[in-house]
Order: C-alpha cells, then structure tokens, then sequence
C-alpha cells in the first residue's frame, strides 16, 4: 500500500453548480493521510494561513473514491485548492476517474512528484507513482510581495547532520514535476526576477497597476538530501538528513508561508526555521 | 462483540473488504513517516491475523503479510455554530485513545466525510479546513452561523475523547449515534463521548 498525496487546484468553476471527481481505478481509495499528527490530511486552501479568501463553496463531501462539491449561487471567487492522500494498492501505478465539472472547470491535479495533469469534465487519468525518499516537494506561499524588492528563501542544515540538501528542479524518476511560480488566484503575474541555486530561492516582482496590490505568490520547488561521507560519524549508522531550517528573508509587510512535504504550512521568518524532511 | 454496537466493524484489509482501506503498512515503497494503525492495537492484530491470512486465497498480490487493522467506525457530527469572522476552531483526538477520524465504511459509495453550511445554499465560509487522522481545523473568513461536519472515528474503544479550542462565542455540538455534548465559549476544553 503506498499513500500517494494529491493537490488539486480547481479554477474557473461554475456557481450554483456541482463538481464531483470519482475514481475509477479497482485498489484506489480517497485517504486522509498516515497516523501523523502535523499531516496535512484532508484540506482546503490549507496554504492561506491567515488570510481572507472568500469561499465559493457550500458543501464537501468525501467517500472512498468519491469526492464532490457543491458551490454557492453568489460566489466571488472561482478557484480553491483541496490536498489529499490516494490509498494505492500494490502494482497499481496508473489511476483512472471521472470528472463531472463544467465545461470551463480545469482542475490541476499534481499526483505524487509526477507532472502536474490537466483534468477537466470527463475521464481523467494519470500516472501515480510513491513519492522517492529523497526528494521533498516545498509550496511557498508568499503574501503581498513588495514591488522591485527581492524576496529570498534560504535553505540550510545543522553542521551535525550526517548530509546536506539542495534546491533542485524536480524528482526525475517519478516523473516531469517542476519548479512553478505562479499567482496564487491564477491571474498573470508580474515576475521580475526569479533565481534558484543550490541554498537560494529569490523573486522579484515587476510593476504593478496603480492602486492594484500585488498578486499573492506560489512558488514551488523541491529539495533534495544527499549523504556527504565526511560528515558522517560513526554512530549514525543508517541514519540520514532528517532536518532542514528555511529562512525568508523579506520585507515588513510581506508574508511567507512554506509547507514541506505533506507536513502542514507554518510561516517562515526571517529567522531559521526547523522542518522535518 | 456486543450485539448493540452502533458502528459497523471494519477488517482492514483489501481481501476482506474489497478496497484498499488499510490505514497503512510497511511496505517497502511506503515514502511517507508512517504509524501503522495496528501498531495501536497489538493485542487483537496477535489474534485475528491469522484468521485474515486463512481467507487469502490471491497468492502473491499482498506480499508480506500485511498487518491488519480492526476498528468500528462511528459515525459523528459536529455542528459549529456563529463562528466570528477571522476565527479558528480546532477539534484534536487524544493520542492515548487509539482513536483516529475516518471517512467511514470502505464499501461506502456517497456517505463520508462531509462539511456543509446550513441552512442550504449558505456560504461554507471557510477560508481553509484541515482534517488529519488527530486534528480537524476550520477557519472562517467572516462571521458563520452553522456548519456541519460529518465524519467518522475509527476505534475498538467504546468511548473516545479530545480536545477542543473555540474561538469566543463560538459553539460546538458532537453528536454520536448515543450520546451527545455541546461546548460553548472561549478557550481550550475536552469531551468524552459515549460510542456503543
């Protein structure tokens, strides 16, 4: 049995109307997660700690291979983010469903660290393959941007740990999952610079219309552990990279929000923060 | 087993059930930190392993011997009412309990976890929602009258207990299928329900 866990980004649905996703594959199920007490699990829009985004929603509901919802008549936004886990049994590497949506709806499905699918009304498949133990996906959500003033995100490790880690572009083995930077809402987005090596993640966002606020910033990238043998002690034993400290380095009234793996989101400062790989 | 319990008993395990429900074992590909459920209950996976092992007729397809959770999954409901604008509520199953949220019977076709806002066609004001197998959080982004949250937990006890944070003025009602208890006000309380 492996958990596979799924983001599902649904943008442009329809008021008044119901969506539904229902999985077709024999051996798949809906799951809300492993025994783990800071798991994602189920969830809504879990990267908007702290902000104000209006629901389009008026009810959820989730079985063991069906998952539906239904928006409201007035709604003012048309897109949310659900994460969850697929249950899949043995040899299943390819999960098939249905999508009962709009016909404008789009859901971005990512499955595992594969390439993010298009799915809209109909059949949907796609490939699920486990997520590899080495590589760990991280979501940024980086809330009212300053305009043409650099926002960094720094990645480090303890001297003490047994490897170090790196920013890195995807997982090759599972599949085309790659860096993004997007507009949280999907609106186009204003980037100026962005910039990745190996501790460092930096964005820049351009000019902006006169008294319109910045978009809020999703970004996306992976991090990967590798052993160094000269840092390794003779009591680790197996053991490997088990920690990484995040750092933003950002201006005042900017916000930024990171989620390692399927761990739930925290804010990050600008002093170092301490995640599980 | 009691003859009145309420919840149906689930054998975790697809030969049994049909569906992969298993909340989880070490497989060999398992990517994620992982607490096999079973773990929980040593006692009764000793005893009816073998009684699981002796119905598998699929050589081959379940390799190792997976270990087998039992657990009746109980049907409950939380209603959340006037929850104020930019408030959080967050519901948290002891650990000690052996006691984890579900979404129900596997053979389950449309009945599961559900989050609604009452009365119908009201807005689910939420500006997110978690649920993990410990912790359901809920967020509302402007002032919410009711909202109801079905879901299951998963426990061989016959009582389960947590812990609840309510924001002011807020209150909450769980509701089992025999016993019910409402919580009103600010700050942290726990709850004991009664479940079969």
């Amino acid at each position: 049995m492996a958990l596979i866990p799924i983001v599902l980004e649904f943008s442009q649905v329809a008021k008044d109307t119901s969506l539904s996703l229902a999985l077709t594959t024999k051996g798949v199920a809906w799951s809300l997660g492993d025994d783990d007490h800071d798991s994602m699990g189920f969830s809504y829009n879990a990267l908007a700690l702290g902000e104000v985004r209006p629901s389009c929603i008026q009810s959820i509901e989730l079985t063991d291979s069906f998952l539906a919802m239904r928006t409201i008549a007035n709604a003012t936004s048309d897109s949310f983010t659900l994460s969850l886990f697929v249950n899949v049994s043995p040899g299943i590497e390819f999960i098939e469903g249905y999508c009962t949506l709009n016909s404008e709806a789009l859901v971005l499905a990512h499955v595992g660290y594969g390439s993010p699918a298009e799915w809209r009304n109909g059949p949907v498949s796609t490939t699920a393959l486990p997520i590899p133990e080495d590589v760990r996906r991280i979501r940024f959500n980086i809330q009212r941007p300053p305009v043409g003033v650099a926002t960094k995100i720094q990645l480090s490790t303890e001297g003490e740990q047994p490897g170090i880690a790196y920013w890195c572009l995807g997982a090759p083995e599972c599949g085309g999952a790659s860096v993004t930077v997007k507009a949280a809402d999907g609106s186009p987005l204003a980037l100026r610079t962005f910039s990745m090596s190996d501790r460092q993640i930096e964005i820049m966002i351009g000019s902006v219309q006169a008294g319109k606020p910045t978009e809020d910033v999703l970004v996306e990238a992976y991090v990967r552990r590798v052993d160094v043998a000269s840092k390794r002690s003779v009591d680790d034993g197996m053991r490997k990279l088990d920690r990484i400290n995040l750092k933003a380095i950002c201006s005042a009234g900017t916000t930024v929000i990171a989620q390692v793996g399927t761990q739930r989101p925290q804010y990050l400062t600008n002093a170092c923060k301490c995640f599980i790989f | 087993m009691e003859e009145n319990f309420t919840g149906a008993l689930h054998v975790e395990s697809e030969i049994i059930s049909g569906q992969p429900s298993r909340l989880s074992h070490d497989s060999p590909r398992q990517p994620l930190k992982d607490r096999s459920f079973s773990e929980l209950h040593p006692d009764i996976q000793a005893g009816q392993n073998a009684q699981i092992e002796s119905s598998t007729d699929d050589g081959g397809f379940c390799d190792p011997p997976a270990p087998t959770a039992l657990f009746f999954a109980h049907p409950i409901m939380l209603t959340f009412y006037d929850l104020p604008a930019k408030s959080e509520a967050r519901v948290t199953l002891k650990e000690e309990m052996k006691v984890q949220w579900g979404r129900g019977d596997p053979r389950s076709r449309l009945v599961g976890v559900s989050l609604s806002a009452f009365p119908r066609g009201a807005t689910l004001s939420l500006s997110r929602f978690i649920l993990n197998s410990r912790e359901l959080i809920v967020s509302a982004y402007q002032k919410c009258p009711e909202i109801r949250i079905r879901l299951y937990v998963n426990t061989l006890e016959t009582m389960f207990g947590g812990l609840v944070d309510l924001p002011a003025a807020a209150s909450l009602t769980i509701e089992s299928s025999i016993d019910r208890t409402t919580l009103v006000e600010r700050g942290s309380s726990s709850f004991a329900l009664a479940l079969r």
